[in-house]
């Protein structure tokens, strides 16, 4: 593959050739300060010759002998234009453009209003902030950056992150944003996507943002763009060549109790396998003999490796962006593959006449994934610590081969984590290609036509597989010893169509822009699948040698099309005022048939206050507001009158509803942007979202004979400030620091639900400990609640002597009867209404915060570093509610407590894996996410002509958590993608997020 | 300009050509349309409301969790409601919106009404059709018939016998109007399953039809044999509904008689496809080995079972947790239906009274059993037990009582033969001995059904019915309320 890369690289490279007469020289520095700035952009006026300046400054160009005019530019400086005459060196020093500072065109924003004259906020992070420590996928890359984006990554290499941006939308429909890589709105999450392509990525967080994109905007947008020729010179090209090693680790542990409380068989010193007899005093104080921490076994530090190599150029008619990828991220799970992925892209855009463009992006992923199985993050958390999980006994199915030990406790469901993991297997293979091509017109210097294509591929093929003879019961009972295998495989085509007529016209102080656009988009998905027990014989387990004699067949197809057309006008007066409208109508066959178009709109409007007054201290002040609306929409099958049939036999599902459309997001925004004492830039938000006609199951009464009906009901609220601020804190000759803050705060409501209240959870087993109920917010955890003061005995039963209660030294309540002793109970509370389920926590944050610095030492040491901090926010640990059912959770060890609380205690607590106020705990964190410390060696000073530049970086990636959850990763989420998982935060035996330190090394030629 | 005029040409068209097609017809599910569009199609819908009736009595809620709290099963495990309908003391259900135990509550409430719907639709569908329904040549129409009213009375007998109250629902009602006030008790729902089960007997007895396999999976029926299982179902309603042993008293034993005399004279045993059609609680309530391994079974027999067959076994685990051994019987299906396990292994802190060291094995002494084979999900055997006690209550013939008991008591059980001589107490105690052992496990509710109705058996507080669902409660706008504690 790499011969086939160099050899597109080549192809390419014979693009570019020019003449050159004499050389100019000279240097360009900071007016500010007198430092040489690195990286402005020298170009020849009127021609195609042009370089950038070296790390202090320096530059070198050939100009024609009769001379010509130099134009310096770099962002936020103003531009300058130099006539050569006949000068040989020509220094130069840029004083900054404030105006130029964020001057960035912002994807759905009408043409002609960039983020300079912008009515609402949007998230922005530069390639250059990402590349200090590209992110195996843009979502890890995007964490802490942004303010209002929530995103909960999943351990597991290779699987999707869960992201939100601002509040919750949605009861029913998840919260995942649009994404749209180079034009293109791509689905299947960002998994595949790798981050050294990218050059910059906008949130869209509001429906003012993205409005553009209608019904399915509510939850926002992510829009990446992936480095491109273009934003190099005409006669530029560069190679840059990225390896990264790292070490993967579990830095934490889960505290787990390594005593029991039953008496020992004398000959073993530990309790029997089964059959154990309780301590008299209930006490768990007696230790396992030669106790083994499994997490050990289990968690291993692996090796991965990241490659990247890019050829990147601009040629007079075309220019050029070539890059491929390989990962390589085994995780941190024994026994398991991890992911493998190998990316191309490839981005050509040619220029076919002065009023002609065309625009290609290609990418191809192929990944494969060993996806680790569940049950051994249980296992290792569970099972009695004193066995050896490397004990072979014989093969019951052939005695004459020893195999490890799949049940050293048969007494319990646990079975030996290392046997299951050697054993049994689930893989993923993903293809997916995204390709695109844009053509730009401009039959008129006021008119400019786009015509865009784009399609999203993705094919993706699951394998489980149980082989024959299988002895551990972690499987469907009908695998064991027999096998089975599950093959699913789930494609995906979408395309997009897009026409824009983009109309500019300059009147006087007035700037006027239009844009007209008619999209269609087609979604298709194809999924299909057969799982079957039992093989015929070992050794192969493929699906023709399934004994199963009634394997099962599922199948599920989707469309979706939709076609919209939509109206923008963007005027913008004195370079001051501005006002953006938007007004959008789609027609899309997911709403119901009576139903099918909805209109949006967008109205936004700003003005730069110091355009007009002037505010000591204050370089540029822009007020704005905005108000819009977007939509969620229904799921696939929502309108439809649906029949289950399962194995050809119709049942009765949900009720048909024509009339079913969109849930509405309508959103005010209001705001200001600050630059100020020449170095600080904020950006304040306040944000009011109102989610009406909810799309939701309404349950029918069962006579009718089908389960529900989906109708637009229920409102949600959200409000929220955002806050972020970029300062240029210190900047001389050999120390600049540059930093960044993000802050979020939202708060949110079910204002209406018309429908009874109901337990919500991630979809996993027992993790509906979410009641969505009106008056609550989205998260909102309901238990058992164990009592703490003595009142509250009294809500319960009025009639109570509260002399029989006390509470004991951990603040629980207890009858005074039977603390100490072995019958020593937490009590629960109980309303004066009767109610044994409380509110007892909520999920959503208080606040969230990002602050990342930037140091750049002596010109070449650049240090970066991102903390992350989440401040509220509670979890529900499922994983601790097993632990104690198991009486493995460390608190179970009563050694050396002053007051030794009997096993029942605890078992009390569990509640039967109900809900429990004792599993709900404070998941605020603190986190050093990222931190890199980069080393450009200055080749020019070693006169190495043949290298562009030399960077050596050390990268580490959730390095340092500071949290009081007893969990490994404060960063808990799980569920399909219907399911917020920003959200349900419910910690139950998932793959751990996990640290990783590498090494890079980067060579630009 | 020969390029600019090919790419305006291209672009206008792009514009004008309005490409979507937004008439997305859902490939997956059909609607009532696709499933009633034809005759053929109506001959099939039954085959849902067939698997509604099995999945109330066969899927994991709420059958294992009414055994465990009625003392013929037991568990420690939290799952499907078990534990917390199994406490001792006894504790309320908790049926409220933020319940934990919803699903063990509505499933077979969900399922029973879903199967009275489908015979609704049925019914309803023939009564705008005045045409025969042919389907290959063969009029089916009063098969349809039958099968209508037999959904409607299978749907609400299995209600009757599990809630407090419940709808009557056939093609007269308008859906639109039921309340509150439309709710009946479970005595008029016990008495409107019966009499529509006789009309669907009646309609098989006096019509030759064949039903198909497609809708009791695996089984082709006569329809004689369909009319006599309506009918041993209506005797179910008739018997099971009554909460207490005072309620027993208060059947119509006679009319239990003429249905048990002309009921199945077959084991309903339906194939197992493995997706509609399995049956949990034999897998819950029992089994012990998957494919030969042994597995950790959920349920065991509850001590108060194995003090039934042997009387001088501990009806309550000892208070040591010590073993109290095997039970001593001459009882053969001690070893052929039940297994006997040296260890507990319920977590001793979830109470010893759970304990037992029995498991019932009869069915899936292999998990895996049912896949592509035979599910017993009704025994000609309940119907002989319910025609016998109807016989001893009603004074009929005591010889044939004794013969019907001895059917398994002697054939599987190697007892000795009763010969109608006894007393009716002792007959009594013989047909409940039978129903207790014999048709252990065989579906879903029947445990509680069977042991509220013997004096004696229920412990206090335990509930003895099911209330409607807290989520449909509401949506009645009727108060939440429950039973037991």
């Amino acid at each position: 593959m790499k011969k086939i890369l160099l050899t597109c690289f080549m192809l390419v490279f014979v693009f570019h050739a020019w003449a050159q007469d004499r050389t100019v020289s000279g240097r360009v520095t900071d007016a500010d300060t007198g430092e040489g700035l690195p990286g402005v952009n020298v170009l020849l006026k009127g021609t195609g010759t042009g370089m950038t300046t070296d790390l202090d400054g320096n530059y070198k160009i050939s100009v024609p002998s009769e001379g010509g005019t130099l134009v310096f530019s770099f962002i936020g400086m103003q531009s300058q234009e130099v006539s050569i005459g006949s000068r040989s060196v020509i220094d130069v020093a840029m004083v900054s453009d404030v105006a130029q500072l964020s001057e960035v065109v912002v994807t759905g924003s009408a043409p002609g209003i960039t983020t300079k004259t912008l009515g609402y906020s949007i998230g922005q992070v530069d390639g250059d902030l990402i590349q200090n420590a590209p992110g195996i996928d843009p979502a890890q890359a995007l964490q802490g950056k942004v303010a209002g984006v929530k995103i909960v990554q999943a351990g597991s290499p290779g699987s999707n992150a869960g992201i939100r941006l601002r509040g919750t939308t949605s009861l029913f429909e998840g919260q995942q944003p649009l994404i749209i890589v180079d034009g293109m709105i791509i689905d299947g999450g960002l998994s595949t996507i790798n981050s050294e392509d990218i050059a910059s990525v906008q949130v869209l967080k509001s429906a003012s943002a993205a409005a553009l994109y209608g019904s399915r905007a509510a939850n926002g947008a992510i829009v990446i763009k992936t480095n491109r020729g273009s934003s190099m010179k005409v006669g530029d090209s560069k190679i840059v060549v990225r390896s990264e090693v790292g070490q993967n680790f579990l830095p934490g542990r889960i505290p787990l109790a390594e005593t029991h409380h039953y008496e020992i068989d004398p000959e073993t010193g530990a309790p029997p396998i089964g059959g154990q007899v309780p301590r008299e005093d209930g006490l768990s104080v007696t230790p396992y003999p030669n106790p083994v921490d499994y997490q050990d076994i289990l968690f291993q530090e692996n090796l991965f490796t990241t490659n990247f190599m890019s050829m990147t150029g601009n040629s007079e008619n075309m220019n050029y962006m070539v890059s491929g990828q390989y990962l390589d991220q085994p995780g941190i799970i024994r026994d398991t593959k991890g992911q493998q992925r190998f990316n191309f892209k490839a981005n050509l855009d040619f220029d076919i006449s002065d009023k002609v463009k065309v625009t290609t992006s290609n990418f191809y992923s192929r990944s494969t994934i060993d996806q680790a199985p569940v049950t051994p993050f249980f296992d290792i958390l569970t099972l009695r610590p004193d066995r050896d999980l490397f004990e072979e006994v014989p093969n019951p199915n052939n005695p004459a081969e020893d195999v490890i030990n799949a049940k050293p406790d048969s007494s319990q469901q646990m079975v030996n984590p290392v046997y299951s993991l050697q054993n049994r297997y689930s893989t993923r293979e993903r293809d997916r290609y995204i390709g695109s091509i844009g053509i730009d017109y401009k039959p008129f210097e006021w008119m400019t036509i786009e015509g865009f294509f784009g399609l999203d591929k993705d094919n993706i093929v699951d394998e489980t597989v149980v082989p024959f003879g299988y002895l551990a019961d972690d499987v469907a009972f009908n695998r064991i010893n027999v096998g089975g295998m599950t093959y699913d495989s789930y494609e995906t085509l979408q395309t997009n169509v897009r026409g824009n007529i983009l109309m500019a016209k300059e009147f006087g102080d007035l700037s006027l822009n239009g844009r007209l656009g008619y999209w269609w988009d087609v979604n298709r998905y194809n999924s299909h699948g057969v799982t079957g027990d039992g093989f015929t014989f070992g050794g192969t387990p493929t699906l023709s040698n399934i004994s199963d004699p009634s394997p099962r067949i599922s199948q599920t197809r989707t469309e979706v099309q939709s076609e919209s057309g939509f109206a923008q006008i963007g005027t913008v007066w004195q370079d001051k005022i501005s006002l953006d409208l938007l007004g959008r109508v789609d027609a899309v066959s997911l709403f119901g048939a009576d139903a099918r178009t909805y209109f949006n709109y967008r109205a936004a409007a700003s003005y730069r206050l110091t355009e007009d007054v002037t505010i000591p201290g204050v370089q540029e002040l822009k007020i704005r507001a905005s108000q819009a609306t977007s939509g969620v929409q229904p799921r696939f099958s929502a309108q439809y009158e649906t029949y289950n049939v399962s194995g050809g036999t119709p049942q009765k599902n949900t009720v048909g509803n024509s009339l079913l459309k969109p849930a509405t997001s309508i959103e005010t925004e209001v705001g200001i942007n600050v630059y100020f004492l020449d170095r600080f830039d904020l950006d304040v938000t306040y944000v009011n979202s109102t989610i009406e006609d909810q799309i939701i199951p309404v349950p029918l009464i069962a006579a009718a004979g089908y389960n529900f009906q989906w109708q637009n009901a229920g409102t949600l609220t959200y409000q929220g400030i955002e806050l972020s601020l970029n300062a240029n804190i210190v900047k001389n000759e050999n120390f600049t620091w540059n930093a960044g803050l993000v802050f979020d705060k939202f708060v949110q409501e079910i204002t209406d639900l018309p429908i009874p209240e109901f337990r919500r959870g991630t979809g996993i087993q027992q993790s509906d400990v979410f009641l969505i109920k009106e008056g609550e917010p989205v998260g909102a955890i309901y238990a058992t609640k164990w009592m703490r003061s003595l009142d509250q005995v009294l809500d319960g039963d009025p009639e109570a002597d509260l002399s029989d209660y006390v509470i004991n030294d951990e603040g629980y309540v207890v009858r005074a009867s039977e603390i100490g002793t072995i019958n020593e109970v937490p009590l629960a509370y109980v309303d004066e209404e009767g109610n044994t389920n409380h509110k007892v926590g909520d999920t959503n944050p208080d606040f969230n915060l990002g602050i990342n610095n930037t140091f750049v030492l002596f010109k070449n040491f650049r240090i970066y570093m991102l903390w992350d901090w989440k401040q509220g926010g509670d979890i529900y640990s499922q994983t601790n509610q097993f632990l104690t059912r198991d009486n493995r959770a460390g608190y179970i060890d009563q050694r050396g407590k002053e007051n030794p609380k009997p096993i029942g205690y605890y078992q009390a607590f569990y509640n039967t894996n109900n809900p429990s106020s004792y599993f709900v705990y404070d998941g605020s964190f603190l986190k050093l996410r990222e931190l890199s410390v980069n080393y450009n060696v200055p080749v020019k000073n070693f006169g190495w002509d043949f290298i562009q530049g030399i960077q050596i970086g050390v990268v580490g990636r959730n390095l340092f958590t500071f949290s009081d959850y007893p969990g490994y990763d404060p960063e808990v989420g799980q569920g399909d993608n219907n399911v917020d998982r920003t959200t349900y935060a419910v910690d139950g035996f998932r793959y751990p997020n996990f640290r990783t330190i590498s090494g890079s090394l980067q060579l630009t030629f | 300009m020969k390029l600019n005029r090919i790419l305006t040409i291209l672009f206008v068209s792009a514009f004008i050509y309005s490409c979507a097609d937004l008439e997305i017809e859902n490939p997956n599910e059909p609607n009532s349309s696709d499933v009633l569009a034809s005759p053929a199609d109506l001959a099939a819908l039954p085959a849902g409301g067939f698997a509604d009736w099995h999945l109330g009595k066969s899927q994991v809620n709420p059958g294992p969790a009414l055994a465990c709290n009625a003392d013929v099963l037991t568990a420690s495990w939290g799952n499907f409601g078990i534990r917390n309908f199994s406490w001792q003391p006894p504790l309320p259900i908790d049926n409220s919106l933020t319940s934990n135990d919803g699903a063990t509550i509505s499933t077979a409430w969900n399922r029973f009404n879903s199967a009275v719907s489908v015979g609704t639709d049925i019914e309803n569908a023939l009564l705008n059709t005045e045409a025969a329904i042919i389907v290959d040549g063969v009029d089916v129409t009063e098969r349809l018939r039958s099968v209508a009213y037999w959904l409607q009375g299978a749907g609400v007998a299995h209600l009757s016998m599990l809630y407090d109250q419940g709808f009557i629902v056939t093609a007269e009602t308008d859906l639109a109007t039921l309340t509150a006030e439309s709710l009946v008790d479970y005595k008029a729902l016990a008495e409107f399953a019966a009499t529509r089960l006789e009309e669907a007997a009646a309609i098989a007895d006096a019509n030759e039809f064949t039903v198909p396999a497609d809708y009791i999976n695996g089984l082709t029926l006569s329809s004689a044999d369909f009319a006599k299982l309506a009918r041993t179902i209506a005797a179910q309603a008739l018997v099971l509904n009554a909460r207490t042993p005072e309620e027993v008293a208060q059947t119509d034993w006679a009319r239990v008689r003429q249905l048990t005399a002309k009921g199945i004279d077959y084991d309903l045993a339906p194939i197992g496809d493995g997706n509609l059609w399995f049956d949990d609680n034999k897998l819950i309530g029992g089994g012990s080995l998957a494919n030969g391994v042994i597995a950790n079974t959920w349920c065991r027999v509850d001590m108060k079972m194995m003090n039934l067959i042997d009387p001088s076994y501990p009806s309550a685990y000892p208070a040591d947790a010590s073993n109290p051994g095997r039970v001593t019987s001459d009882d053969a299906r001690v070893d052929s239906d039940f297994i006997y396990r040296d260890q507990v292994y319920y977590p001793i802190d979830r109470g010893i009274y759970r304990f037992s060291n029995y498991v019932h094995n009869r069915y899936n002494s292999d998990f895996t059993a049912w896949t592509g084979k035979p599910i017993p999900t009704l025994l000609q055997a309940e119907n002989d037990l319910m025609h016998a006690e109807a016989l001893i209550r009603s004074g009929g013939d005591k010889t044939l009582a004794a013969t019907l008991i001895n059917r398994t008591r002697v054939d599987r059980g190697e007892l000795d033969p009763l010969t109608g001589g006894e007393s009716d107490a002792v007959l009594l105690e013989a047909v409940k001995y039978e129903k207790m052992i014999e048709l252990l496990n065989t579906w879903g509710g029947r445990e509680l059904a069977e042991a509220r109705r013997w004096a004696g058996w229920m412990r206090d507080g335990a509930f003895r019915q099911m209330p409607i669902p807290a989520s449909e409660l509401v949506l009645l706008d009727i108060p939440i309320y429950t039973f037991g504690g």
